[in-house]
């Protein structure tokens, strides 16, 4: 197995074969990949605090209540392009921290993180069962963590809705509003263009795992959940997913050339930029265990549908129609209406030339909160009074969460603030939804529903309204709900 | 600095801005640079007029001693020359004056000292004077915020833009420049209100003390939270009155914020007495860079220490 060094990564060769991250759902009887990480949990937890490849230390650098902060913490970057390069070198990072100390207990020096495919659906979508019992054979169990939301360690499986990635893996462009990595932003921990793929599953996981008061709900406690690495491990596999679709990742200079340090295995300090990591066989040295479906297309010549890199759209979305009033959001669904005003309809396709405009886009925006819910919703158009669920599903137009709405709205230290924005496309959903005549491209009415955990084994119940549904969740206000057209 | 860069490029061009909102944009893009060459112009020929004497303020009535008037005071002289008096005010210097000064403005070019201007000596003829150079103060000041506040609010302008209905959008853009403008003339009324109160003490010092309280200020949590509060969006609903409303309070809210945030630098700027082009250029950068920077601490920081090295420089020259 190669071990690319810190310092040749990105000359290992491909060559050599490279560790391999596998479903932790599917390892073979026997194994021992999840025993021996929750051995190195255990020892990195007891490693003092100011150890870098420490427990807390390595939780800190994507985020801490802590406020006497050491070198690199609060690294994390959400609601940018960013995102998914800067958590890929987290996990690597921590991988091989992990690995080390799996070597140091005696186990298998070629450990890899497993990643939580809860997509797959089915029992799968439930946590994985050694990290819900408090004790393994007797002794605490470094897996396990009481701060995850009621019937999550249960074995209550995460919705389909939740846990599907099939919107962002369609996106075809990595940048860009509603693309599948996210809107040019600089450095900062969370800005409000957030990419597809992190929206969902990224985000509703960490909120459906956490629910309200979670280690998961809070990104400034997230990792210290041992489950974080496993469903960002799934969530780097969503991008190698889409890259091996002949997807391509930005060119720009401002996103490949953006430095971020971490500290590897040896607690030195190492600082790489998103292009050393945008192949993660011949650079990195991994790969994932089930090969993308898309692998044949990957080997076909022709430029990925984003040849092109970066580049902006020739025009900025235009507003076409807002809600007047805003809505708030306490843990029960609740709708707003708004129009999609004729003129600005007709100015906007006549501004471009076009019959019907290229994407119609549906903005969530001004959301605020004091505090997380850890609450998932799913947003709806057009939906029926009390639709049931297999209804409300041809109605999804995707879903919205709060992770690091605390933040947004006050950022550490000196960084400016943000209200969260949820932008989805809804082009295709109008056309299937004008086919039934539910669609009159003026009035839109959004309903957003909260999406509960249901049994493994009853995926139909996805859209269902949760039985423990209360309206007592800490309030959320979403300031306005507009429609673009791009 | 590519960020930086890549912001400031942002500002004020959307691609699919109309005609309007290219025009107001234009606009607004105008008449920040007319305000930076109209202060320009002022400062070199105040200069001039400095050097060859104090007759130089003649051609300027009203405009010398008011707050914030920056060029008058770039001489390169120092305020005191031999023969005057302690006294501030000395006949002949070019120096930012206060509103004493505006009292005595005749165009004369022989300035009266504080002393001749106080209490039972204001003639009629004085109160009509004050009257007079408040306005031109005011007019100076509201050049002085066009020119070094409103580029800071070109991002809000354009999210204004971006977030309003093509039909509403120039009228939504010129509806937050106007109350945006608005908010910091009125903080001018205050600083020319309150500038009465220092009339009596040396220029220099009044500098020193401003140029010290703006570098005070930048280091302190609510100037921070009002850096902060600059960011805040508030929702801008689509159509009818309730349109105008939301891009009323988003003005007042961004408005007031940076106030709160620039308002100490503004009234050093408003006393500066020597290097009033610098302090322009400065105060710019900084209050611009403070709200495009990401992490604007760094900026805050330098800035605190600019505006402290001024003051004592300030104070050291009027010990000299």
């Amino acid at each position: 197995m190669g071990v690319p060094s810190a310092a040749t990564a990105p000359q290992a060769s491909t060559a050599i074969a490279p560790y391999l991250r596998r479903n932790v759902w599917t390892l073979p009887s026997g194994d021992q990949t999840v025993q021996d990480y929750g051995k190195a949990v255990a020892i990195m937890k007891s490693r003092p605090a100011a150890d870098p490849t420490s427990w807390t230390y390595q939780a800190a650098m994507h985020g801490t209540h802590v406020s006497a902060v050491k070198p690199l913490w609060n690294g994390c970057q959400h609601g940018t392009w960013f995102f998914l390069a800067w958590h890929r070198l987290f996990i690597y990072y921590f991988e091989q921290i992990v690995r080390a100390a799996v070597e140091q207990a005696g186990g298998s020096p070629d450990w890899c993180l497993p990643f939580w495919d809860y997509g797959a659906g089915g029992q799968q979508a439930t946590l994985p069962t050694a990290f819900r019992n408090p004790t393994l054979s007797g002794s605490p169990n470094p897996l396990f963590e009481s701060r995850r939301a009621p019937g999550i360690n249960s074995g209550l499986a995460l919705s389909p809705a939740v846990t599907s990635a099939r919107r962002a893996l369609r996106s075809p462009r990595f940048t860009g509003i509603s693309q599948f990595g996210g809107g040019v932003t600089g450095v900062a921990q969370f800005s409000n263009s957030t990419g597809q793929v992190e929206g969902t599953p990224h985000n509703v996981i960490h909120d459906a795992v956490g629910g309200n008061g979670g280690l998961m709900a809070d990104p400034d406690a997230a990792a210290a959940d041992p489950i974080f690495w496993v469903h960002h491990a799934n969530i780097d596999r969503l991008w190698f997913i889409w890259n091996s679709s002949r997807h391509g990742d930005p060119t720009d200079a401002r996103w490949t050339g953006q430095k971020f340090s971490f500290f590897d295995a040896g607690g030195n300090r190492v600082t790489r930029t998103p292009a050393d990591v945008v192949d993660i066989v011949g650079q990195l040295g991994y790969t994932y265990e089930v090969a993308p479906p898309a692998t044949s297309a990957a080997a076909a010549p022709g430029p990925g549908p984003e040849a092109a890199g970066a580049e902006p759209p020739e025009r900025e979305a235009e507003l076409v129609g807002a809600s007047e009033t805003p809505v708030r959001l306490v843990g029960t669904p609740a709708s707003v209406s708004l129009r999609i005003d004729p003129q600005a309809h007709q100015a906007a396709l006549d501004a471009t030339g076009a019959a019907a405009p290229g994407r119609i886009l549906l903005s969530v925006e001004d959301i605020e909160a004091e505090k997380n819910p850890g609450t998932v919703y799913g947003i709806y158009l057009n939906l029926p009074a009390n639709a049931p669920a297999d209804v409300a599903e041809s109605h999804h137009a995707g879903n919205i969460s709060f992770f690091g709405v605390e933040r947004a709205r006050n950022p550490r230290g000196d960084e400016h603030p943000h209200s969260l924005r949820v932008v989805q496309d809804i082009t295709e959903l109008t056309q299937s939804l004008a086919a039934q005549g539910q669609w009159d491209g003026r009035h839109v009415e959004v309903t957003f529903r909260p999406l509960g955990l249901i049994p493994h084994d009853r995926p139909e119940l996805a859209h269902a309204l949760p039985e423990a549904m209360t309206d007592a969740d800490p309030p959320v206000t979403i300031g306005r709900v507009s429609i673009f057209y791009e | 600095m590519l960020q930086l860069r890549a912001v400031a490029g942002g500002l004020w061009w959307r691609s699919s801005a109309g005609r309007g909102e290219r025009a107001m944009t234009a606009g607004l893009v105008a008449a920040i640079a007319i305000a930076w060459v109209v202060l320009i112009i002022m400062v070199l020929s105040a200069a001039a007029g400095a050097s060859s004497g104090s007759d130089g303020l003649a051609g300027m009535p009203g405009m010398a001693g008011m707050p914030g008037m920056p060029g008058m005071a770039a001489t390169s002289h120092t305020p005191r020359t031999a023969g005057t008096s302690a006294t501030a005010g000395t006949p002949g210097t070019a120096g930012l004056r206060g509103l004493s000064d505006m009292r005595g403005m005749d165009g004369s070019g022989d300035m009266p000292s504080l002393a001749a201007t106080a209490g039972s000596q204001r003639s009629a003829a004085h109160h009509r004077m004050l009257g007079m150079g408040a306005g031109a103060a005011m007019a100076m000041w509201a050049l002085m915020v066009l020119a070094m506040m409103l580029p800071t609010a070109l991002p809000a302008v354009r999210h204004i833009a971006a977030n309003s209905l093509r039909r509403r959008r120039t009228r939504a853009m010129a509806m937050f420049a106007a109350i945006y403008l608005a908010i910091w003339v009125a903080f001018g009324v205050i600083v020319l209100i309150v500038s009465q109160s220092w009339t009596a003490l040396d220029r220099s010092a009044v500098a020193a003390g401003a140029l010290a309280l703006a570098a005070a200020w930048q280091l302190s949590l609510p100037k921070r939270r009002a850096l902060r509060d600059c960011h805040r969006p508030s929702p801008l609903p689509p159509t009818g009155r309730r349109a105008t409303t939301g891009v009323v309070r988003f003005a007042l809210r961004n408005g007031t914020a940076c106030v709160r945030s620039c308002w100490a630098m503004m009234l050093a700027m408003a006393v500066v007495t020597t290097a009033t082009t610098f302090w322009m250029v400065a105060i710019t950068g900084l209050a611009l860079t403070e709200k495009l920077a990401l992490k604007p601490r760094q900026a805050t920081r330098a800035g605190a220490v600019l505006l402290a090295a001024g003051s004592l420089a300030v104070a050291a020259g009027a010990l000299t």
